[in-house]
């Protein structure tokens, strides 16, 4: 199974990045929301979760490979990856 | 996204101070969704600074949602161990009862919804769930 990356940092981003598998999943959460302004993930997909964009303005502002989830969907990711990687 | 019909048991840990950080909000968020998803969740285990959201002496706006509200309420509401560490919890200030005579303190400080635990307790959420979650400072 493949790994959830969860990063909450934007700057965190590249870092994870450059050690994830080519078959696991992204998810921007917090004020890693912001690196989805500019996040290129081509192959890996990349989420972001939606209470943290609308908090900060972005809905207008994601790159189109980001996919928009609700907490309902961050939930069905956690269970559909294992682990789940935190990174700050 | 493909939904599944499983129900899995959950284990999330707490590792930013609310106030200072949006970890304790984003894993009470996180654990709202997960049980609404009719998935179980055993033990929250609160770390570093998360411990402070166990602080019983904090009085929050009314009008301003609060982490610490929201985990007591889920967790009496669903069974949930509110679990805070030892270590982490002492330094901070954050007693129970048992603690501050051990330590001659003038007042408990711990809320009384979390319970103070080791870091086996940790290994113990992490080696019993099948999924598990760390929310970062």
């Amino acid at each position: 199974m493949s790994t959830l990356h969860v990063i909450n940092k934007a700057n965190a981003l590249p870092a994870c990045l450059s050690v994830a598998g080519a078959h696991d999943a992204l998810l921007l959460i917090e004020d890693g929301v912001y690196a989805g302004t500019t996040a290129r993930s081509p192959q890996r997909p990349l989420y972001a979760l939606a209470a943290d964009v609308d908090a900060r303005g972005l809905n207008e502002r994601l790159g189109p490979s980001v996919t928009v989830i609700s907490d309902a969907e961050f939930v069905q990711l956690a269970v559909d990856h294992q682990p789940i990687v935190s990174w700050r | 996204m493909i939904y599944g019909l499983a129900r899995m048991i959950f284990g999330i840990a707490v590792h930013g101070a609310p106030y200072g950080s949006q970890a304790s909000a984003s894993a009470l968020r996180f654990a709202e969704a997960a049980v609404a998803a009719g998935h179980s969740l055993h033990r929250v285990f609160f770390y570093h600074d998360g411990v402070n959201t166990a602080n019983g002496l904090m009085v929050p706006p009314q009008d301003d949602p609060s982490p610490q509200q929201g985990w007591v309420t889920l967790a009496e509401r669903h069974g949930i161990e509110l679990a805070v560490c030892i270590a982490a919890a002492l330094k901070r200030g954050l007693v129970n009862e048992e603690e501050r005579n051990r330590y001659g303190l003038n007042a408990a400080s711990l809320h009384p919804a979390f319970s103070i635990v080791g870091l086996g307790q940790l290994i113990d959420a992490i080696g019993s769930s099948d999924r598990f979650v760390t929310f970062a400072a």
